[in-house]
């Protein structure tokens, strides 16, 4: 029964930052976290090996995130897949999976903290990662999606990858 | 985040100084406003702007340089980069004083400028950044990312700064003050040593960006994953990719207990290649032929009658009488090589 396992966990601290339009490092009462901004897509970038354990299930990405100062508004979430297998991927370049996404809402308190989950399916959403290989994780706030209209940053705390 | 200086009275400051002479380096990114005047990024002074090694933006200076100044009594030399600044971006700027009479400035990991005039600042005893002291050449925009090196960074490690690596990655055994600013915490931490700057004014603004030091967590793998066979006789595959094993008696000549944190073989007289690739493994009776306990971090192998290649690349072995921390070997009839390619200890 792997469905609901734990398999890896990133914090802020974890990310790498691409060369442009990335979240900026920031503190909210000694909590390391990284702001998105509002209006323009901004993303980082997360690195693993797919634990041998993984059974095939499908993945799960919790995000755990705030909003800096809102108490209302929704964010568009997505995350991607980049599977680095052996011999194949050439790095020099992004091959990212399509991206998959999640629409959630601000806590209606400041500074609480809110579980959202993207979820891949076993196959082409996960760039066909299998357990054993290397990967990247990229997780992106789609800002000018219109469905994003929460105003102002988000915070994001730490992501989680579950077994689905 | 990082922090955001007004050009007149904003400065970050401790009454004293992590490093006092040559050799020395200071580095940070910045983000000016504006490049008409010459500002400070980064000064250790003698509190009086007589004596300082400062790392400047020098846009009052043609070219509008990165410089990196001695200063002693009152006297100044520059070296200053090839390259120029500009207002409104992040770049990175940093100031090598490798000897009395040898100093470089770089701007962004490039344009490196030297200078060989000899400058002996005395009496240093004071940290500032984004002004010198309490009013000299106070700086306009966004600093992130200061630190202090008490060595001589070379061409390489300040490219490698540049590409935006966190301090705490180039040379950290020298490393001896690191602000990364995060623009939250008054005074502004040290994280390597016991500088924290006092902040004058000086506000959060939006980070430069940064490679940090990271890593990923694993989860243990949980219970549900074990596996138990108590009599395997079987030739296939047994065991493999998972946390912990449990065979009985094995006689089976396929592969097993592969891949796992821990095996356990009660009785194997299998020719099948076992317990590889395991955190640690038992066996207490093998006869078998095949290779076992190879490429682990402990084993524990009771009788070793076979003639595979055993214990191989592991870290510690031990056989009998005992199980211990070091390998004890007092038979050996099998015919294949039995010492460890890398082991802890062993005695035989």
């Amino acid at each position: 029964m792997a469905s609901g396992n734990f398999l890896c966990q990133w914090g802020a601290q974890d990310f790498v930052p691409p060369a442009s339009n990335y979240p900026t490092l920031d503190s909210r009462n000694g909590h390391l976290v990284l702001d998105f901004d509002a209006g323009t897509d901004e993303s980082a970038d997360a690195e693993a090996i797919l634990p041998a354990h993984y059974a095939g299930g499908g993945l799960t990405l919790r995000i755990c995130w705030m909003a800096s100062s809102a108490t209302s508004g929704d964010v568009v979430w997505n995350a991607q897949i980049e599977r680095q297998e052996d011999e194949g991927t050439d790095l020099d370049a992004d091959s990212f999976a399509a991206a998959q996404a999640v629409t959630a809402t601000a806590p209606a308190t400041s500074g609480a903290v809110q579980y959202s989950t993207i979820t891949f399916t076993s196959g082409a959403q996960m760039d066909s990662l299998a357990a054993g290989e290397r990967f990247r994780l990229r997780v992106t706030r789609d800002a000018d999606n219109g469905s994003d209209t929460l105003v102002g940053d988000v915070e994001l705390l730490s992501v989680a990858l579950i077994e689905t | 985040m990082a922090r955001a200086f007004n050009g007149t009275t904003d400065r970050l400051d401790n009454a004293a100084a992590p490093v006092t002479a040559v050799p020395l380096t200071l580095a940070c990114w910045f983000n000016p406003t504006a490049v008409t005047q010459s500002d400070v990024l980064i000064a250790i002074t003698d509190g009086s702007s007589n004596n300082t090694f400062r790392l400047e933006a020098g846009g009052a200076v043609a070219g509008d340089p990165v410089r990196a100044i001695t200063r002693a009594a009152a006297s100044q030399a520059n070296a200053d980069t090839s390259t120029s600044i500009s207002a409104g971006s992040w770049q990175h700027g940093c100031a090598v004083f490798s000897a009395i009479n040898a100093r470089a400035a770089y701007l962004n990991g490039g344009g490196k400028g030297t200078n060989v005039t000899s400058r002996t600042p005395t009496g240093i005893n004071a940290t500032s950044l984004g002004m010198e002291g309490a009013s000299f050449e106070p700086y306009t925009g966004l600093i992130a990312e200061a630190a202090v090196w008490d060595a001589a960074l070379t061409d390489a490690e300040v490219a490698i700064l540049a590409l935006g690596v966190s301090p705490l990655l180039v040379r950290p055994a020298s490393l001896v003050a690191y602000w990364p600013l995060i623009g939250r915490n008054s005074p502004e931490n040290d994280r390597v040593g016991t500088f924290p700057l006092t902040v004058t004014g000086a506000t959060v603004a939006d980070h430069c960006r940064i490679i940090r030091p990271r890593g990923v967590r694993y989860f243990a793998v949980p219970a549900s994953l074990l596996d138990k066979s108590e009599t395997d006789t079987g030739s296939g595959a047994d065991s493999q990719s998972i946390a912990a094993s449990f065979i009985s008696t094995d006689i089976g000549s396929g592969l097993d207990a592969l891949g796992v944190s821990s095996a356990y073989i009660s009785d194997e007289t299998g020719s099948g290649v076992d317990a590889q690739g395991v955190a640690a493994s038992l066996a207490l009776a093998d006869v078998s032929a095949g290779a076992d306990l190879q490429s682990i971090i402990a084993s524990l192998m009771l009788s070793d009658l076979g003639s595979g290649s055993d214990g191989q690349s592991v870290l510690q072995l031990g056989r009998r009488p005992e199980f211990v921390s070091r390998a004890i070997c007092v038979t050996m009839p099998g015919s294949n090589s039995e010492e460890p390619d890398c082991i802890g200890e062993s005695v035989f």
